[in-house]
């Protein structure tokens, strides 16, 4: 009991020094297998620590199944963690917070609400603010992310990337502390992808606001991140933690320098399966 | 590239394996006139195949009818003050009894669809009574109701409310699981799910169950009138039917009929302003 109360008192210090906004200390989640007959359970994270300073962007890159999104499930209170704590400007995180808003992986739109009324969606649940401020803050974001005039259609009258930017001004309209996306582009063909890259790159530097950013794709997560961080298979531990020296927002040609390729190549050999050496070892005999 | 396919080709030359296939034709879309002088030219049709059948004394003068004759029956109805009190009276047993199974369906179609423990308690119940034929139940009915307005009200509840309560419950427990994410993600209480995610996402299910109530509901409307009091335009086709005024027994039945299509129709302009949103 006494160690738990050392290791909080330790947590709290570092999250109220200005240098930590987000500690995740220890984070443990293992899936209990839905059999009762005692089936294998599954550990997805074990005892994962992550710190993200304020106004930072993280990206977190690992193969799918290690855990990645697990991760940011646990901290925007979606899924409740089996073990570890988490603490935000050092307030202790326990399920979903005003503090934080989500980038779903799906747009995830309620179809029979327009997009104005999607991106009011959140602003309208936390009933904080009046009807006009609400049309207020939801046309500057809709400005935002570049869909003036298209308030009044329906999710299925706009495209896949189009939905995407939805998804993406529902979650900044409430003004959280943190962003938490979740491989919001996967889906999206690469010229979308990459023009969403290049907008929410000059959004995140126009604004301190720290962000947690998921992603299976290696040059994607250096280019919008100023630090990377790496995962292994399950149970998904960090490998790797890598600074990334450029100034935010970016150009497209930051992809040409050299060290961005150097950071890209490492992370592809930290990334690359055991199994695929092995083959490539057998291969060779 | 199988040896069989293989064989098709060089025997018997390309394609030799297509011919003798029927394929299919390119879909054909009617225009909304031409449809709708289609069916218009169907019912004609019909009803001339009818009234020729009867003059022709295909169809017994007796039992049968024809469409001219229907006619004349619903003139001596009308003369003899039987007819619109007869309407007016099924009406308002129909409107009570499906504004009933509607309200009441559509509540307790939320509540098992929201409550997963109440769902499990009473879904077996709501299975069986739906597939049981209900209507044996009519002298149960009749003991514990009598054989009052209230009787027949209870029988078109019963027949009526179980489409309108499956369906509910159904839509309900539909809802998208990432909705349910998005929803909570933002600090939504149960009942900011059930209003803003759960009720608009089944909203196509109730519609259909309305549907689906509607057209039982009518059907109770008949049974109980037949059955009960021999009230309302079912009482008038039951009556008629006894003393072999076939025409005026079709008059009810088409009075059903219309009553049928309109509602049905009305639904439908109902259903297009809650559609939107569907693309």
């Amino acid at each position: 009991m006494a160690r738990v109360m050392e290791e909080l008192d330790r947590v709290n210090e570092s999250a109220t020094s200005s240098a930590v906004f987000l500690a995740v200390e220890g984070l443990s989640m293992t899936f209990e297998s839905p059999s009762r007959s005692g089936g294998d359970s599954l550990t997805v994270l074990d005892g994962l620590d992550l710190t993200v300073a304020p106004g930072e962007f993280v990206t977190i890159i690992g193969p799918s199944g290690c855990g990645k999104t697990t991760l940011l499930n646990c901290v925007a209170g979606l899924s409740t963690p089996t073990g570890g704590t988490m603490y935000l400007d050092g307030v202790e995180l326990r399920g979903p917070g005003p503090d934080r808003a989500v980038v779903f992986q799906q747009a995830s739109l309620l179809p029979w609400r327009t997009v104005a009324r999607n991106v009011a969606y959140g602003l309208e649940l936390r009933r904080e603010l009046r009807r006009a401020e609400i049309a207020e803050r939801v046309r500057r974001a809709i400005e935002l992310v570049g869909l003036k005039g298209f308030e009044h259609h329906y999710p299925h009258q706009i495209s896949g990337g189009m939905q995407q930017r939805v998804n993406l001004a529902r979650a900044l309209v409430v003004e959280p502390k943190l962003v938490l996306m979740d491989e919001p582009f996967g889906a999206l063909d690469a010229l979308t992808r990459e023009m969403l890259q290049d907008e929410l790159s000059a959004l995140a530097g126009s604004v301190q606001r720290a962000t947690l950013f998921v992603t299976h794709d290696i040059e994607e997560a250096v280019f919008l991140g100023d630090r990377v961080v790496a995962m292994s298979r399950a149970p998904g531990r960090i490998i790797a933690n890598i600074r990334v020296p450029f100034e935010r927002p970016r150009s497209r040609d930051v992809g040409d320098l050299p060290e961005f390729k150097e950071i890209v190549k490492e992370l592809r050999r930290l990334l690359r399966p055991v199994t695929a050496d092995v083959d490539a070892t057998t291969k060779e005999d | 590239m199988s040896a069989g396919l293989q064989r098709a080709l060089t025997d018997r030359g390309p394609r030799a394996y297509l011919r003798g296939r029927r394929r299919v034709a390119e879909t054909t879309v009617l225009r909304r006139r031409t449809r709708v002088l289609l069916g218009v030219a169907g019912i004609v049709i019909v009803l001339g195949a009818w009234e020729a059948a009867y003059r022709l004394g295909v169809v017994s003068k007796v039992t049968g009818s024809s469409p001219s004759q229907i006619g004349v029956a619903a003139r001596v109805l009308v003369q003899h003050h039987l007819l619109f009190p007869a309407i007016w009276s099924s009406t308002k047993l129909f409107l009570i009894g499906f504004s009933l199974c509607v309200g009441i369906g559509l509540v307790v179609g939320l509540v098992l669809g929201w409550y997963r423990r109440l769902h499990a308690v009473f879904d077996p119940w709501v299975t069986m009574l739906y597939a049981a034929p209900r209507l044996a139940l009519i002298p149960l009915v009749v003991v514990w109701v009598g054989i009052g307005v209230e009787a027949q009200v209870v029988i078109v509840f019963l027949v009526g409310v179980f489409p309108m309560i499956i369906n509910t419950m159904a839509g309900v427990m539909a809802m998208d699981r990432t909705h349910f994410r998005v929803a909570r993600s933002f600090l939504a209480t149960n009942k900011d799910v059930l209003l803003t995610v759960a009720l608009p996402g089944a909203l196509p299910f109730i519609i259909s169950g309305i549907r689906q109530t509607l057209v039982l509901s009518l059907t109770g409307v008949v049974v109980a009138e037949y059955f009960l009091g021999e009230t309302g335009v079912g009482g008038l086709i039951f009556k008629s039917g006894q003393v072999l005024e076939t025409g005026q027994a079709f008059v009810g039945v088409a009075i059903f009929c219309f009553a049928a299509v309109v509602l049905t129709i009305a639904l439908g302009v109902v259903e297009k302003r809650f559609d939107k949103w569907r693309g």
